[in-house]
């Protein structure tokens, strides 16, 4: 027997044989909506930099069905970010730290407080 | 020893998926409700975003969260393509240099934007 690389052989739709598996796939799948979503912005940026009209046919763009649409799918997609980040986080964190189940929990928890002031504190910043 | 490009991208991997978890469902949701005619139309008013973004602090904070969204997700999707099976060598460095190419030139853009606002 002579040294091989090692060649893994699972196949591309491994991922779908438990619905863990699937749901790790949806966790690493929102990067698609984060990226677009941040893009269209990037776009949006340089519509405000270009001037008024330019401005106004991009938040035109973001009216439009099409516009509703892709918002609100991000959204989703982000929200399923939020969700399995704050799950993780514990996760991410020195044993020491999180000793106990109630320790984990308490600091996703934490995590949503942190998440609640934020949003409440965008919407009122931003709804005029 | 090579030298390792992991913290490189780690950094901005972790910073930007906090950033994107905690901060950007309620900017996204204020532009929907604003979209949807539920909040006034001058929340996004030209002079008023404008203002925001021309603000050194305003212009900072839209910066991180962008960039640090868009690295997030580039690297994030050139790990799940190697799951998906990208596994060869050369289509390994093809994908990297697509996801950390795209994140580089929207950084560029944004900040020509920024800094032109």
């Amino acid at each position: 027997m002579s040294a091989q690389p090692y060649r893994p052989t699972m196949s591309a739709g491994w991922w779908l044989a438990r619905p863990s598996y699937v749901r790790y796939m949806l966790r690493e799948l929102t990067c698609v909506f984060v990226g677009a979503y941040a893009g269209v912005w990037i776009a949006g940026l340089y519509a405000l930099a270009k001037g008024h009209a330019r401005w106004f046919a991009f938040l035109d763009a973001m009216e439009s069905g099409v516009g509703i649409v892709f918002q609100i799918v991000c959204l989703a997609f982000v929200l399923y970010h939020t969700v399995t980040w704050f799950s993780l986080a514990p996760r991410t964190m020195p044993p020491t730290v999180t000793a106990s189940p109630g320790r984990m929990k308490a600091i996703t928890g934490a995590h949503y407080a942190v998440w609640a002031v934020i949003t409440v504190l965008v919407l009122w910043l931003g709804g005029a | 020893m090579a030298m390792s490009n992991k913290p490189v991208v780690w950094l901005p991997f972790a910073a930007g998926g906090m950033l994107t978890a905690l901060v950007l469902p309620g900017v996204m949701l204020l532009v929907l409700l604003v979209s949807l005619g539920v909040l006034p139309a001058e929340s996004l008013g030209y002079e008023r975003v404008r203002a925001f973004a021309a603000n050194p602090l305003g212009g900072l904070a839209i910066f991180f969260l962008v960039v640090l969204a868009v690295w997030h997700a580039a690297h994030r999707l050139r790990m799940t393509l190697q799951d998906l099976g990208v596994r060869g060598r050369g289509a390994r460095r093809v994908v990297a240099w697509l996801c950390y190419g795209l994140a580089g030139l929207g950084t560029i853009v944004l900040v020509v934007a920024l800094l032109s606002v």
